[in-house]
């Protein structure tokens, strides 16, 4: 009889734990939702509204793109298709076909990556602590506020379970996969190109032998990305439009002035103070990506204080690149929490923040992600229906 | 005490760097000191925004009524800025109709204008007596654009059902500074 490995079982027990409660969470935050409508004004979800609720914010760019593939007019300071990066919508234009309509498709997407990013996060810190660590980190993971664009059509959810597989695939020494997913990362979205940097600088500093060797690989890491220039220039005459465009949001980065504003934190800080004057949508997304910040970049410093160098290559290359190119908060929620989402849930790689949130106080986090997601869903819900 | 290792130091480096470049513009208040680093930043953001391509903002959906869509962007001008000047691309309601964007601050609406098939500059003269700065968010005034479109119930419908891109642009916003 073949002994199994002490605590397998219970690991797949997790997993499937970890999904339910995902599947679970969709479904009270849905109910929610149309609990407020109904409340509120007396709408009931039809095919109109359901569709309206789920095609929030970008969504329907990205569901643009599924249906019409890209167009570019060469107006680089124009809001346009070609900044959304394409393996999102690709999937939602794939499943489209099987299950009809596209927001249902692309929902079915983001729960359906939420879990697969909350499997292989929970593998990843179970490899790097044990498995009752993993199960609390992971419920986390599903309870952080920004885990309420799993349920939109967004490609939130699949950056993270891509990056996350990267993350695991380098851990468990397969490093061609790793390369190979963080690069399918960087079709999904452009954040996780930083993802591809940390995994390349860690690795070459980590192993100097044979380094130069393994440059093609480093570049397979960004093969999304690069996919993603080829076939803009192939079907709209321009491989580069969506950095273009992205530029022309972010405005250009002029160093060194700039650069240092951007680390400041200070827009996020005045809005932390704004919060005061007038809480509401705005200043809360303010105040919240402010904490997220400053939680992301105490983090990071006790991280490099104990010299935990895998997570801090990791999550601070994607700390280094939001804070310079998301100088000011956008028009979407949780734009920073969001972006950095990923990139926060690998720093309890490090031992330093688990023991950090092993603490008393720390039990409460769950609670307050969960109680804070649901004033999300109550203060979107209410904007649904405007007077 | 034992000696660091250079990682700690770097550790200590950094996060003295975040705690001055954090806390203490946010913290220290004193009015003369600081808005001459306001100023030099609102006159970082007036070429910012004045240039072509810069300042480019967009309207992002915030609901629908069957008669009407309203887009609302908004965005932050820097303190000291006496009046504000938009050009707007011609909106692209959907089914046509009546078309007008409302500038507001602080609550309360500043200006409105029908927008016209060709982009011209508007301008907006920011309130600047004391209950009203009281209040803004310094350094920044934040200030709100919303566009309306007037629609029939139908092309409403049918534009949220094809899920279709509808909005209006800001195509430029210059910043005219206050003279002290």
């Amino acid at each position: 009889m073949t002994a199994r490995a002490p605590g397998q079982a219970s690991s797949r027990v997790d997993e499937r734990r970890l999904v339910g409660f995902q599947i679970f969470w969709t479904v009270s935050l849905f109910g929610l939702c149309a609990l407020i409508l109904y409340l509120q004004a007396g709408q009931t979800l039809n095919r109109a509204l359901v569709s309206h609720v789920v095609s929030e914010w970008d969504a329907r760019w990205y569901l643009m793109v599924a249906a019409k593939g890209y167009t570019w007019n060469g107006i680089a300071t124009q809001y346009q298709d070609v900044a959304f990066f394409p393996l999102y919508p690709l999937l939602v234009a794939g499943l489209r076909f099987i299950v009809g309509s596209p927001q249902l498709a692309g929902v079915m997407l983001s729960v359906a990556f939420q879990c697969a990013a909350a499997v292989i996060l929970y593998r990843i810190y179970a490899m790097a602590g044990g498995q009752g660590e993993a199960r609390r980190l992971t419920a986390l993971y599903l309870l952080f506020p920004a885990g309420i664009f799993s349920l939109f059509v967004y490609p939130t959810s699949l950056m993270n379970a891509l990056g996350f597989f990267a993350v695991y695939a380098y851990m468990k020494g397969w490093r061609g996969w790793a390369f190979a997913a963080a690069g399918a990362a960087t079709a999904a979205g452009p954040a996780l190109v930083a993802l591809t940097v940390g995994l390349a600088v860690y690795d070459a500093v980590t192993k100097p032998e044979g380094v130069l060797r393994r440059i093609p690989l480093y570049l397979v890491g960004f093969w999304g990305v690069a996919l993603f220039g080829v076939w803009l220039g192939v079907s709209v005459g321009a491989p580069l439009a969506f950095n273009t465009v992205q530029v022309a949001w972010h405005g250009p980065v002029s160093l060194p002035l700039e650069v240092v504003r951007s680390l400041t934190l200070s827009p996020f800080v005045n809005g932390l103070l704004s919060f005061v004057r007038s809480p509401a949508e705005r200043p809360l997304m303010y105040v919240q990506d402010t904490l997220v910040a400053m939680a992301f970049l105490a983090g990071l410093l006790y991280l490099v204080w104990r010299g935990e160098w895998m997570p801090v290559l990791l999550a601070g290359a994607g700390f280094v690149v939001l804070m310079v190119f998301n100088e000011a908060p956008y028009d979407v929620p949780l734009s920073f929490s969001r972006l950095a989402y990923p990139f926060l849930f690998l720093l309890p790689m490090g031992k330093g923040i688990r023991d950090v949130l092993e603490r008393r106080w720390a039990t409460w986090l769950p609670l307050a992600f969960a109680v804070w997601s649901v004033a999300w869903v109550v203060i979107w819900c209410r904007g649904l229906w405007v007077e | 005490m034992r000696r660091l290792a250079w990682h700690q130091k770097l550790a200590l480096a950094l996060a003295a760097w975040s705690v001055l470049a954090i806390f203490v513009p946010a913290v220290v208040q004193t009015p003369r000191a600081v808005s001459t680093l306001h100023a030099y930043l609102a006159g970082l953001r007036t070429r910012r925004y004045a240039g072509a391509g810069w300042g480019t903002l967009y309207a992002t959906p915030a609901g629908f009524t069957l008669w009407s869509l309203r887009w609302v962007t908004s965005f932050d001008i820097p303190q000291g800025t006496s009046a504000v000047a938009f050009r707007f691309l011609p909106a692209t309601c959907p089914g046509g109709g009546a078309e007008t964007a409302t500038v507001s601050a602080a609550g309360a609406e500043l200006a409105r204008w029908a927008l016209g098939p060709d982009p011209v500059w508007h301008t907006v003269f920011l309130p600047a007596s004391a209950p009203v700065e009281e209040a803004y968010r310094p350094p920044y005034i934040p200030v709100e654009v919303a566009f309306h479109c007037t629609l029939s119930p139908a092309s409403g419908m049918s534009a949220l059902s094809e899920n279709r891109h509808v909005g209006a642009a800001l195509t430029g916003i210059r910043l005219i500074r206050r003279v002290p």
